[in-house]
């Protein structure tokens, strides 16, 4: 399936899901569509060796945007659509913050609060790293509000020290955090000038274009880590919500659930 | 028993090159024999814990036996979201080291005081939470926690304590008689241990036989194996923590459950941060918990409850 084709039907899937069990983080999971199939797309991640132990690992830290991880998964083959069907219908098992379950080898790690997620993927690109397991890689896909906390930081110094190369992080830079523009709360800029004090490679990307995420993802590795800072729109797809700090946190409407969401690319 | 806990994950690695030690740039003196062991395996992780813990879950999801280690506050309090969230809820076991229990660490102040570790961490569901008082019952702990799947938490005390005989236990059975005595019962865990047998010898002196029992392992609460270790007469818990903490609720729970009415006296830290500067045996003792003011304390029990229990007897 074509790039665009699997983020259309993602699209498609988030708002059907946020419409049915009236779901926050509309906005979140949105903007984050692309990043999502490009990392499925490069990193060593297949329904074939999803149970395997020697595969590498991502670290969906954005928690919140668990719809996009879970419809992504499903466009990959790694996550049975009925698991959607049911989406926060009592007695189901995936939350509304992202949940490792038995019923999905191929998630890596539970998240919802943030700023664990740098840290989590960290010790995976540690543990590759003990185990010789050159080959392997991990790769962390954050908020850009959780930049603002110091886990975070904590988790980049230690991989720019250990220049854990095989760590990749993308960061869905939409520009909103949960109440306001990032540049009102605590401004991340210079943001790719940060990752690079903290000896990390970085790039700035178009977040929505799926080739050029891809080719960033694929950079020869360096003997740093990399961050991606893929610049996308909040709300991305369905023009109502677009950049808004509401898209945070209003469920799809009945009006979302129409082709809207075939405009992104 | 800094030194010992070192010398067991040592001795664990030894065998099994499974085993990682993360330190949050803490153990000078003590852990250098450990990193010239393990190499690579050692790692110090900065003075980052909360980046030490989550890397610690991972590494554990990755197959490997991660041991992480700090002093109390700093490897529990200081980083527990990520202990709640990246190893307990994601059912990664660790091993978390906090050294310096209660006021092992005296005149550095509240900030080193260890006395809500034990409550944090036995808040969290699995997690198992030892709390031994001498070096036996630091070997015994460490054992079980290698055969349980679940993520332990070690409160570990500078001092070695008294080398009272420790028998053979299981998580379950985590609760015994170290000295026998039928005029009281001082239950106690930990340094407390030390405490109550230096209390019963002056008990002695006082022609008054003080039993004292042992609870290593405060999480999961041996409930069933402390009731059967209850004396006649009064009965005194002893904890180097504040209220709440899970030794003396779960003696509470377990006398309350049985049916125990013996007269009953909760010994902790008072629930306070100390604002006068002393060191471990002063602090103990404003705390109410050194020998001397256990023994009166249970002395003081004794005669209250005797009336009563001679009234009662009247009545029935």
């Amino acid at each position: 399936m074509t790039s665009e084709a699997a983020c259309q039907a993602a699209r498609k899937r988030i708002v059907s899901m946020s419409y049915a069990a009236k779901s926050a983080h509309l906005g979140s999971s949105l903007s984050v569509v692309e990043i999502l199939d490009a990392v499925l797309r490069v990193a060593n991640l297949r329904p074939e060796n999803a149970s395997s132990e020697r595969r590498d690992r991502i670290v969906f830290s954005k928690g919140h945007a668990a719809m996009a991880y879970y419809a992504a998964l499903e466009q990959h083959g790694l996550l049975p659509g009925a698991l959607l069907d049911v989406y926060l219908q009592n007695g189901a098992s995936l939350w509304g913050h992202v949940t490792r379950t038995s019923a999905v080898p191929a998630i890596d790690a539970s998240s919802g609060s943030l700023g664990h997620g740098l840290s989590l993927a960290t010790g995976f690109a540690l543990g590759f790293r003990l185990q010789k397991a050159d080959e392997l890689r991990a790769f962390c896909i954050l908020s850009d509000g959780e930049c603002d906390e110091g886990s975070t930081w904590e988790a980049a110094m230690f991989a720019g020290a250990r220049e854990l190369d095989n760590l990749t992080a993308i960061v869905d830079y939409n520009h909103i955090q949960s109440l306001a523009p990032t540049a009102e709360v605590m401004d991340l800029e210079p943001f790719a000038d940060k990752w690079r004090a903290f000896g990390w490679d970085a790039d700035e990307v178009d977040g929505h274009d799926v080739a050029e995420l891809t080719e960033a993802l694929q950079a020869p590795r360096a003997g740093r880590p990399r961050a991606i800072l893929a610049h996308t729109v909040k709300g991305k797809g369905i023009a109502r919500i677009e950049n808004t700090v509401a898209s945070h946190y209003a469920p799809a409407q009945a009006g979302d659930l129409g082709g809207s969401c075939a405009t992104a690319s | 028993m800094r030194d010992r806990i070192v010398t067991l994950v040592e001795a664990s690695a030894a065998t099994d090159e499974k085993v990682v030690f993360l330190t949050g740039d803490l153990g000078y003196s003590v852990v250098e024999p450990l990193q010239e062991m393990l190499g690579e395996r050692f790692i110090n992780a900065g003075v980052a814990e909360a980046n030490m813990i989550s890397m610690a879950g991972s590494l554990a999801a990755l197959g490997f036996k991660p041991f992480v280690y700090s002093i109390g506050p700093f490897a529990t309090s200081r980083c527990f979201e990520q202990i709640r969230n990246d190893i307990v809820y994601q059912r990664r076991k660790v091993g978390i080291i906090g050294v310096g229990s209660g006021f092992s660490y005296g005149g550095l102040g509240p900030s080193h005081h260890a006395l809500e570790d034990a409550s944090i961490m036995a808040a969290l569901p699995d997690m198992i939470v030892g709390n031994p008082g001498n070096v036996a019952e630091l070997d015994r702990f460490f054992a079980l926690s290698q055969l349980t799947e679940a993520p332990a938490y070690f409160r570990i005390a500078r001092e070695s304590g008294t080398a009272y005989p420790v028998p053979f236990f299981m998580l379950h059975s985590a609760a015994y008689c170290v000295r026998e005595g039928c005029d009281a019962t001082l239950v106690a865990s930990g340094v407390m241990v030390s405490e109550c047998l230096a209390a019963a010898e002056l008990l002695a002196a006082q022609d008054f036989a003080a039993r004292v029992v042992s609870v290593p392992v405060v999480a999961p609460f041996p409930k069933d194996a402390l009731a059967r270790t209850i004396s006649e007469g009064p009965i005194v818990s002893a904890f180097e923590g504040f209220p709440g903490n899970p030794f003396s609720v779960g003696v509470m729970a377990t006398l309350y459950e049985n049916r125990i009415t013996n007269p009953f006296l909760e010994l902790t830290a008072p629930h306070r941060f100390e604002s006068v500067v002393g060191n471990t045996q002063a602090l103990r003792k404003g705390a109410g918990l050194d020998a001397e003011t256990i023994a009166r304390r249970t002395l003081e029990l004794a005669a209250f409850a005797m009336p009563l229990r001679r009234a009662r007897g009247s009545a029935a």
